[in-house]
């Protein structure tokens, strides 16, 4: 079955892994067989935005299966605002990575970012899908920004992690928000709930690679209780709708 | 063969985890023998939990029985694990995590006593239920505390921010051992075997609470020998628990 993943990132992590590098993550799709991923960069989450986002973009330039999430920090409000102009015109970076609480200290749904949505919505309407690291209590308040941003397509990173039930419950009330499923802890039921409450159409594949082997959140789709043609969207189809693969 | 199953009632989400679901997941994926034990025995009663966990390795010769004691009511009555061992018990598992004591902690102390003398293996689970934080300096405790063992001591459910502690352990205790369960960087097996500690590893799955393919994926998938890969997926754990 071909894959698209919707969320795997360029660059290392404060963990002991020695696959990190751009000819890892190429040769570890093609072991999975994912055909196209979307990358943030590590680098521009944990540290230096400036740095992370232009390495990213050079990454993606000559390799036609990756593309990119800018990483913005409210933080620095100039700096990503400039970020925002300097690539988000480029066609393979398609849409926004937000982080929230630990790396950057700041609510999820902090002043910053609704600064960010409102940029994005006004004047890159066409890059309108964010997603949002979500664990714990970040799920409510995406949710909520959910409902300020209706035009905004909103993925939900690992499926709210720990809060997972709130956060299926939550995607099925709010039209734009979409289940991400990347999981170091592959807890049985979690697909085959996603897919009962909030639908299937609603979710998508990730991987969090290279944090995470790909095999952690495929296994969870191919192991879940729901028909082939399920597990086809949530592992492709979904994402070449949201991301306009199919132009 | 898979080292870490449970079976009963998983109580904080709903997921089907009975015995049946358990013997279904093992007959798909081509499990020949596993190590199982009932959820009653960590939630609710151990001595209960380990009659139901003999009862069905009894009905079906897959299952290795694992006993459990829970250590917020074990104060060292000196029987408990000959008495497991005796009952045809192959190894004691211990949810320090999951039951919220430490390893600090008399009983705990008491049973490693009782667990050295009767010579049964032991496996510590650090993650069943993810949390979000990470109880760094566990495996070093348990590390220390056994370093004078023969018998193995299996770490089961550790995930990645615990390499660097079990890579350390690993290189001054030969007792130690590892399950695959939680190896979750795309580099893990990799990243052990180099350093020579594919006979270290058995394979577990966490199932049917985790999703089984999640685990056999990364091990049928890894970049390291078919050799190795048989050691991990049954030859290790026939030794260590001496079937």
């Amino acid at each position: 079955m071909t894959i698209i993943d919707a969320h795997a990132h360029q660059g290392k992590w404060f963990i002991l892994t020695e696959k990190t590098g751009l000819d890892d993550i190429l040769a570890i799709m093609r072991n999975y067989e994912i055909e196209k991923a979307v990358l943030s960069s590590s680098l521009a989450i944990i540290n230096d935005l400036e740095a992370g986002n232009r390495e990213l973009a050079l990454a993606m330039k000559t390799r036609p299966e990756l593309f990119g999430y800018l990483m913005l920090n409210p933080n620095y409000m100039e700096l990503s605002l400039r970020e925002m102009a300097r690539y988000l015109p480029d066609e393979k970076c398609l849409g926004l990575k937000l982080y929230s609480e630990g790396y950057i200290a700041q609510p999820l749904d902090c002043a910053g970012h609704c600064r960010f949505l409102e940029v994005l919505c006004e004047k890159y309407p066409r890059k309108n899908v964010v997603l949002f690291h979500c664990w714990h209590q970040s799920v409510s308040r995406l949710l909520g920004l959910a409902r300020s941003f209706p035009n905004v397509k909103f993925i939900m990173g690992h499926m709210g992690g720990t809060e997972w039930m709130e956060a299926v419950a939550g995607a099925a009330k709010a039209e734009n928000v979409y289940l991400e499923i990347s999981s170091g802890y592959p807890l049985r039921a979690k697909i085959e709930d996603a897919v009962r409450i909030a639908g299937v159409e609603k979710i998508l594949y990730g991987s969090d690679l290279p944090l995470i082997d790909p095999a952690s959140s495929l296994g969870m789709v191919l192991d879940a209780e729901i028909s082939e043609e399920a597990k086809e969207k949530i592992l492709y189809k979904n994402a070449v709708g949201l991301f306009r693969f199919d132009g | 063969m898979d080292a870490n199953t449970y079976f009963g009632f998983w109580p904080k989400h709903e997921v089907d985890v009975s015995i049946d679901c358990l013997r279904r997941t093992m007959d798909r994926h081509g499990v020949e023998k596993f190590v199982s034990l009932s959820l009653k025995g960590i939630f609710y009663d151990y001595e209960e939990g380990n009659q139901e966990t003999l009862r069905e390795a009894k009905k079906d010769e897959r299952l290795i029985p694992a006993a459990t004691v829970d250590l917020r009511k074990y104060y060292g009555e000196g029987k408990v694990v000959r008495q497991c061992l005796e009952q045809g018990f192959k190894l004691i598992r211990l949810f320090p995590n999951l039951q919220g004591w430490p390893l600090n902690y008399a009983p705990f102390f008491r049973l490693l006593d009782e667990v050295a003398e009767a010579k049964m293996p032991l496996m510590i689970t650090l993650i069943i239920q993810p949390s979000g934080t990470h109880c760094l300096g566990m495996i070093t405790d348990i590390a220390r505390l056994t370093s004078a063992w023969r018998s193995p001591v299996i770490i089961s459910s550790f995930d990645h921010f615990y390499y660097p502690e079990i890579l350390s352990v690993l290189e001054t205790n030969s007792n130690i051992h590892m399950d695959s369960s939680l190896f979750n960087t795309p580099d893990s097996y990799q990243l052990f075997a180099s350093r020579g500690y594919a006979g270290r590893i058995v394979f577990g799955s966490n199932a049917p609470l985790y999703y089984f393919a999640s685990a056999s994926l990364g091990l049928d998938r890894a970049d390291i020998s078919e050799d190795q890969k048989k050691m991990i997926r049954s030859e290790n754990l026939e030794r260590l628990l001496r079937l």
